[in-house]
């Protein structure tokens, strides 16, 4: 039988031994004294791996695990065998203890072999002291480090603070947008879309391109270009265009971000609204280039009456360009005597007056005098104070010479008026003297042929046959006729001479008493004048007496020859006029004839036919022209004619009756 | 015919006009006390003779005189003013007998004081009717006034 077999198969076989208290002699106190104290030391090293596992499952950073279970082992080995021991009392199982006191040695020189091997290591960790001290250090270096770690913290938030103040102080007063290398938006701030009008959305990922206007010219955007890819910072102003395409002006500052290797990766734009003033400024552009490009000249002078400004108009006016004369005082353009001019001037712009066409001589450049109308106006800068006065000179030299010239011409037309009034008056007057000779003169000598004729013929009536009277008859008949055609006349020129004072007259009175007038000469067969109601007229009632008269004996005239003689008188109202009306059925008249008839001896019939001077139908005519009225005549040979005048239903008041001897 | 018997004094220069007035007037038996001056110088010579002191009583005073206005060296009207302005004269009755029917004429004439105006018709019938009928009217029917009274001076 193999030895180590039968040590293996009864390992748990206690026959082969009595039990302890059998062997020997044990007192109960030795025996018992004993037992404990080896349940004890087992209980013990019991106790102690379960603290040590316990420590170690606690301590994660434990280092030399192996070792504290190798420990832990070796006690607890250690400990079985005391178990064991102490069994052996009752229970003895020497081949068992044999084999546990084999593992405790196999594990106690394990123990040995790792004590030696980590022991170095071991004791090269420091002890407690040196560790507390350390601790404490540390400790220390944490709250020093916390406390700065505090600070610093409360430096980033100050610091970022601050910056998000900049940031906002930036957005509320710029308009900011960044883009990248590549000019393609990745940034912009709330102002940059109020005033492109694009939404954020819009805006992020495109090309800045999308609000160039192309106001500028290439190179200005290549000078750009080029300045901020070479990481300078670029200031202009440029013209965009937003969405709705209108333009706007910003002042823009372009700063370059630079990475590590000094190339630009974005770029900040800052830009601020300057619409206004470059409108202003246009506005300003187009007010100087005006103000440049008239022919007036307008120029401003201080207080002190230096020039300060010129335009062109003043140069070409004065004949000084404006590097001649700026600076220098503006009395240089004046004559010493008129000096003092400017002083009055000046006075007055302080007093805060204009002055206003002012009319007076300047002095060229080349010495020449102009005469000139000045408006000047005080000038005052953004506060209210005066600083100077702006002056629009106008030449009027020619204008004035023009005046001259139309006064010199009005002087001249009157002499021409007065002279032909005078050589009126003195025609006028030889017209008067003649027709006053003819009055006298021409009538005395028809009457003394008449009166001789006369003479002859009662004195010497037997010496005389038929043919003698026949002869005689025609010389007086001739003579006679000579005299009313002189009276027609005069009467036609009276008339000329005559003024014209209407009254309200009673139409219907007037021609009943030319009717009478006219009738006296036919007493045996009277014809019948059918008169209707007229309407009244104002009317000088002589004058028309007249007209009457001579239109009825015209009338009845024209138509003694006929059977039955009728005449109509009638009127009506015309437009503004009122018309009168004289028909007969007499021998009436060709009316191609119509308009001779009332003219000056124009006659249409022959003096054999109808007696007549030729003057009745133009005494007529005469005096309803001087009443504002007309006259015309319709008629059909042999079946009679109609006569019309018309006169004004209102009378112009411009004849007012007047005390003239004329008119008696 | 002593000036003192003159009853009619005509004013008229042309002969032939003459004439023909005093023709008129002899059909009514007028003519007998006529005179006839053939211009203004001679009317007044003959109406304020001369050398005669301004208030001494005129020798002359017919009862009525015919006066044409348009007469050589002193004219009518000039005539009919002396004779009109002076108290010794002023109420001898001056018949204007004219071929003038212009107004100035007229007006001037009344104005002087003239006593009638009449413009001589050219038909010598017409002309010797009228010319009748005046010398009837101021040689009988009219009332000449007192001779030798003087009117009050104006």
């Amino acid at each position: 039988m193999n030895p180590v077999v039968n040590f293996f198969r009864g390992l748990l076989d206690s026959s082969d031994w009595p039990a302890r208290w059998h062997c020997g002699s044990w007192s109960a106190f030795h025996g018992w004294l004993y037992i404990i104290s080896d349940l004890l030391i087992w209980s013990a090293y019991f106790a102690i791996p379960v603290v040590i596992i316990r420590y170690i499952s606690k301590k994660q950073d434990a280092r030399f695990i192996r070792l504290y279970f190798l420990f832990a082992a070796f006690i607890l080995a250690c400990g079985a065998t005391h178990f064991f021991d102490a069994v052996a009392f009752w229970v003895p199982l020497y081949r068992f203890n044999a084999l546990v006191l084999a593992a405790t040695a196999i594990i106690s020189w394990l123990t040995v072999f790792y004590i030696v091997r980590y022991l170095p290591q071991a004791m090269s960790l420091r002890p407690v002291r040196e560790l507390e001290l350390e601790i404490e250090q540390r400790r220390n270096a944490e709250r020093q480090i916390s406390l700065l770690n505090a600070e610093l913290d409360n430096t980033v938030a100050r610091r970022t603070a601050e910056i998000a103040d900049y940031k906002y102080a930036l957005d509320q007063s710029s308009i900011v947008a960044i883009t990248d290398q590549k000019g393609i938006i990745r940034h912009v701030n709330d102002n940059f879309c109020n005033i492109s009008k694009y939404t954020r959305e819009e805006l992020i990922g495109k090309d800045h391109r999308i609000i160039n206007s192309g106001y500028h010219s290439k190179n200005y955007i290549r000078n750009l270009w080029v300045t901020i890819a070479n990481g300078r910072i670029w200031k202009g102003e440029l013209k965009n265009r937003a969405k709705d395409g209108s333009t706007y002006w910003v002042d823009t500052t372009i700063v370059p971000f630079l990475d590590a290797e000094g190339k630009p990766f974005q770029y900040v734009a800052i830009r601020s609204d300057i619409t206004e003033r470059k409108k202003a400024e246009e506005q300003q552009a187009l007010l100087a280039s005006i103000i440049n490009s008239s022919d007036e000249a307008i120029f401003s002078v201080d207080l002190q009456k230096k020039v300060t400004s010129w335009n062109h108009g003043a140069s070409a006016l004065f004949g000084y360009a404006a590097e001649e004369i700026v600076g220098r005082e503006v009395t240089l353009l004046m004559a010493p005597e008129r000096r003092h001019e400017e002083d009055v001037v000046i006075s007055r712009i302080i007093a805060g007056e204009m002055v206003k066409h002012f009319e007076t001589e300047r002095v060229r450049k080349d010495g020449t005098a102009i005469e000139v109308s000045i408006n000047a106006s005080p000038m005052r800068d953004g506060d209210g104070n005066l600083f100077g006065a702006s002056k629009i000179v106008r030449n009027i030299t020619e204008l004035k010479r023009a005046e001259r010239h139309i006064m010199e011409l009005n002087i001249s037309l009157e002499q021409k008026v007065a002279d032909r009034t005078e050589q009126l008056g003195a025609i006028n007057r030889e017209l008067e003297a003649f027709t006053y000779s003819v009055s006298h003169d021409l009538r005395a000598p028809l009457r003394i042929i008449d009166g001789f004729a006369d003479m002859l013929l009662s004195d010497h009536a037997a010496e005389l046959d038929e043919e003698g009277h026949r002869k005689l008859g025609t010389i007086m008949a001739n003579a006679q006729r000579m005299g009313r055609l002189i009276d027609d006349l005069l009467k036609l020129s009276q008339l000329g001479r005559k003024e014209v004072v209407t009254v309200s007259a009673d139409m219907n009175k007037i021609v009943r008493s030319a009717i009478d007038e006219q009738l006296g000469g036919y007493a045996d067969r009277e014809p019948e004048i059918a008169v209707e109601s007229l309407l009244p007229a104002e009317c000088a009632p002589g004058l028309i007496l007249q007209v009457w008269g001579n239109l009825i004996s015209n009338a009845l005239k024209y138509s003694a020859k006929k059977e039955r003689p009728k005449i109509q008188i009638s009127s009506h109202v015309s437009g503004a006029d009122i018309v009168y009306v004289v028909e007969d059925n007499g021998a009436g008249f060709d009316m191609q004839y119509a308009d001779k008839l009332f003219g000056v001896f124009q006659r249409l019939h022959k003096p054999t036919e109808y007696e007549g001077t030729g003057v009745g139908l133009a005494l007529v005519h005469r005096i309803i022209s001087k009443h504002g009225g007309r006259t015309w005549a319709t008629a059909e040979p042999g079946k009679g004619a109609k006569f019309y005048f018309s006169l004004p239903a209102k009378q112009r008041h411009d004849n007012e009756p007047t005390n003239n001897h004329g008119t008696r | 015919m002593e000036h003192d018997e003159i009853e009619i004094l005509l004013i008229e220069d042309n002969p032939h006009e003459a004439e023909l007035t005093i023709r008129s007037l002899r059909r009514n038996k007028l003519d007998g006390r006529l005179l006839h001056v053939s211009d203004g110088v001679e009317a007044l010579d003959l109406i304020f003779p001369a050398g005669l002191p301004d208030d001494a009583p005129l020798p002359f005073h017919p009862k009525v005189i015919l006066l044409d206005l348009k007469l050589p060296r002193v004219d009518g009207l000039e005539v009919l003013r002396k004779i009109k302005t002076d108290a010794r004269t002023r109420m001898i009755p001056v018949v204007v007998l004219t071929s003038s029917r212009e107004d100035r004429d007229v007006v001037e004439s009344y104005q002087l004081g003239v006593n009638s105006y009449m413009v001589k018709p050219v038909n010598f019938t017409d002309f010797s009717n009228a010319v009748g009928e005046l010398g009837l009217y101021w040689m009988i029917r009219n009332l000449p006034p007192p001779i030798g009274h003087k009117s009050p001076s104006s």
